[in-house]
């Protein structure tokens, strides 16, 4: 992703946000555009990576209800490594490097907190190159933009 | 990812505060200190510090704030989310 995103640009994703059902027909009548318009921008769009149109699930309804950060010092011979062992993961909803005290950063979304205390005392006590680790539980969630989220 | 710690209000008050900021893509309260971890989507350095030392800061009961800066994101699983808040 990185070109600019135009005016028009921008209301077909707002109006795709809005409703990510409404026709390329009705997009185009809300702007003044022609229908061929919306579709060669739609297609862009999705080919840079700026938008994509998914379905997104509320996580009660799959019954993820704990969730904590897991912050880890990790050798960093092993950083890759480790990352991606945790990307492979079920139990992790977002992994990344980061830089500071912990350089591996990630999200365990699970279903409850004994699923939580398994992934942490048995699947991660089994990696190399982990120093130390440090886990945050979530107690609320006051805020979550699904709208606006990094597509690999 | 920022670690808000808060001194002298509900960190729940300040929690809505801070997701009140656009920038802010989601806010989540921690039982202990940081009480708030909040995720940030900068377009750079320069916004990220424009963040933190403008609407961020002067959220009332903030004490401290650490950042946890992402350098590759290898995981963003966008299909979960709670339709309640």
């Amino acid at each position: 992703m990185s070109d600019e995103l135009d005016e028009i640009d921008r209301r077909i994703i707002e109006i795709l946000g809005a409703d990510g059902r409404t026709s390329n027909r009705s997009i185009a009548r809300a702007l003044g555009v022609v229908e061929s318009t919306v579709r060669k921008r739609l297609k862009r769009l999705e080919n840079q990576k700026a938008m994509r149109l998914a379905v997104v699930c509320d996580a009660r309804v799959l019954q993820i209800e704990a969730f904590a950060f897991l912050r880890a010092s990790v050798a960093p011979s092993h950083t890759r490594h480790v990352a991606q062992w945790l990307s492979s993961l079920d139990e992790t909803s977002f992994v990344a490097d980061a830089i500071g005290q912990y350089n591996v950063v990630a999200l365990l979304s699970v279903h409850s907190r004994s699923e939580l205390a398994d992934t942490i005392l048995e699947k991660l006590t089994v990696l190399d190159g982990i120093n130390s680790v440090e886990i945050r539980e979530i107690a609320g969630i006051t805020k979550h933009r699904w709208d606006l989220v990094r597509i690999p | 990812m920022l670690n808000i710690s808060v001194q002298g209000r509900d960190a729940r008050a300040v929690a809505e505060d801070v997701g009140g900021i656009e920038e802010v893509a989601s806010v989540v309260l921690l039982l202990g200190t940081p009480q708030i971890s909040a995720m940030i989507h900068a377009r750079d350095r320069t916004h990220l510090h424009e963040l933190i030392s403008g609407p961020i800061s002067v959220v009332a009961g903030i004490a401290k704030i650490e950042a946890d800066v992402m350098l590759n994101i290898w995981k963003y699983r966008s299909d979960l989310a709670r339709f309640d808040l």
